[in-house]
């Protein structure tokens, strides 16, 4: 929505007066240069619909946008902007390992991450959703953890201790184990 | 030429607290533990010449030196620095890699090698804190598990209040209630005959009484730290500063036994104790002087209100290789 009385935004082909209200499909809206600097320059307000019906290059009035536009069920981008920031802080740490890593280590799984990426760009905005769970395995955990380019033999305190306890811990466990 | 034969009992337990790496494996004579303290120090790459007249071995990096394990807290003391830990209340930080390797070297260093290819290696991890909501454990647990994968292990989490009823309540069947006192947090479980009917930790152990002492009377935690480790009596503390870590060990004590009961009676109804059952404390900031006792008469003016039926307090009989201990055995019972 334009908030000046007039808005060009020549790589989308718009002119828009002040409150008018266009509809514009989330990969050309992403593309746009004009768009994106209109924004940063607080000219124009966006708002991301799902379903709504897509009307590129034509103006239309505020009230048909919003008819158009589901009425109730709020988007709430919050998923998509948490799951954002978990990438962000995973590549953060894929660089920093990768600035450590020696030239012989061996080279970090990215699959997990490509594959969180594909699924993050391609599902769009998110409804409201009881909970978002991240799954286990799209946690970055670096690589290389034991050693990299890192080595050391430490001074280590070592016992000795004559338990028999042990043994009978062993023999009473199969025998509850066995029991059960 | 004979073949001498090398008798291996495979299965390690591993231990990885906020103060302490210690790993247990079985021995021809009994166990052997293998300890490293979980601290680390950076100093600057000036300190070599130092460091090398002094003896200590250190790690070098693109810019900087790092003294590992019992030699950082020494050295720390020289430098009249802190020492630092790769846990924070005794979980690892997803945002802090050095510490994440730093705590690998550890590791690797107790660990050593496998004695047979893919050994099972039980690692401790303490359960998620009942008083910190949103801060879960899963994270720690996928770490250490790569960690003590990379070591060339097969890693299986155990967990740490559990590994207590296992190394302590064998004459029992393995049923009771095991607390962990460590430094980050304090870990409890219960068990019946191995299984776990109740498991959970609260964020409150050894630094937090240091800390909270330290403030009370306007001291450094560090300073409360070494009276507390030179050796205390609290049933009977001498001037301030033993009064005010008194305090903070009966609080922790009348906390950890509140939360016991709290907890227990959320599955009340779901999990029954045929008989009644032990209670075992065990970990480092258990091991102040006439900390069993003041834990009995803080547990005595609460019995009366406490849920479960308790047979009988008793302190681990290796307070801090309890855990490690307890690991040992699962992990051989793996290999069995």
């Amino acid at each position: 929505m334009a908030l000046t009385d007039l808005v060009v935004l020549p790589d989308l082909g718009l002119r828009l007066t002040r409150g008018t209200k266009v509809v514009v499909p989330m990969s050309v809206a992403l593309k746009s240069r004009d768009l994106s600097k209109a924004k940063v320059d607080g000219i124009v307000a966006t708002q991301t619909l799902r379903s709504a019906v897509i009307r590129a290059h034509e103006n239309v009035s505020s009230d048909t946008v919003t008819s158009q536009a589901p009425r109730h069920n709020p988007l709430d981008l919050s998923p998509i902007l948490d799951a954002l920031a978990v990438l962000t802080e995973e590549v953060r740490g894929l660089r920093r390992d990768l600035a450590r890593a020696p030239a012989t280590a061996p080279a970090l799984d990215l699959a997990p991450l490509v594959a969180r990426l594909q699924t993050v760009a391609s599902s769009g905005p998110v409804r409201v959703a009881p909970s978002v769970a991240l799954p286990d395995e799209a946690v970055f955990i670096p690589s290389n953890l034991t050693g990299g380019d890192l080595s050391a033999s430490l001074n280590v305190t070592s016992e000795s201790s004559d338990d028999p306890g042990l043994a009978d811990a062993m023999r009473a466990l199969r025998a509850a184990k066995k029991n059960r | 030429m004979a073949k001498q034969q090398v008798e291996v009992t495979p299965g390690v337990g591993c231990d990885i607290g906020t103060m302490n790496v210690v790993a247990a494996r079985k021995s021809s004579s009994g166990v052997e533990t293998r300890r490293v303290r979980d601290a680390f120090l950076e100093l600057p790459v000036e300190s070599k010449k130092m460091l090398k007249l002094a003896n200590v071995s250190y790690v070098e990096r693109a810019d900087e030196l790092l003294i590992l394990g019992d030699a950082a807290l020494d050295t720390a003391n020289i430098f009249g620095r802190e020492a630092r830990r790769p846990l924070s209340a005794g979980l690892v930080s997803s945002s802090d890699v050095d510490a994440m390797e730093i705590l690998g070297l550890l590791v690797k260093n107790v660990l050593g090698e496998p004695k047979v290819p893919n050994e099972h290696c039980y690692f401790s991890v303490p359960a998620a804190p009942v008083d910190k909501p949103g801060q879960d454990v899963i994270y720690h647990r996928g770490v250490l598990e790569k960690i003590v994968r990379e070591c060339g292990y097969t890693p299986t989490a155990g967990n740490e209040a559990m590994a207590i009823v296992y190394a302590e309540t064998a004459k029992e069947g393995f049923s009771g209630i095991g607390i962990s006192f460590g430094s980050g947090m304090t870990n409890i479980a219960l068990a019946v005959n191995t299984i776990e009917g109740l498991s959970f930790s609260v964020g409150r152990g050894g630094d937090w009484i240091d800390g909270g002492a330290a403030k009370s009377i306007g001291s450094t935690a560090s300073r409360i730290c070494a009276i507390k480790e030179k050796g205390i009596d609290l049933n009977a503390p001498a001037g301030r500063e033993q009064e005010a870590l008194t305090f903070y060990y009966k609080n922790l004590i009348e906390y950890s036994i509140d939360q016991i009961a709290l907890q227990f009676m959320s599955i009340q109804g779901k999990f029954t104790l045929p008989k009644p059952v032990p209670l075992v404390v065990s970990g480092g900031t258990s091991k102040a002087g006439g900390f069993l006792e003041l834990f009995k008469s803080v547990f005595d003016k609460k019995r009366k209100r406490f849920p479960i039926e308790v047979s009988e307090i008793r302190a681990a009989s290796d307070p801090l290789n309890a855990v490690a201990n307890g690991l040992l055995i699962q992990a051989m019972q793996e290999s069995e």
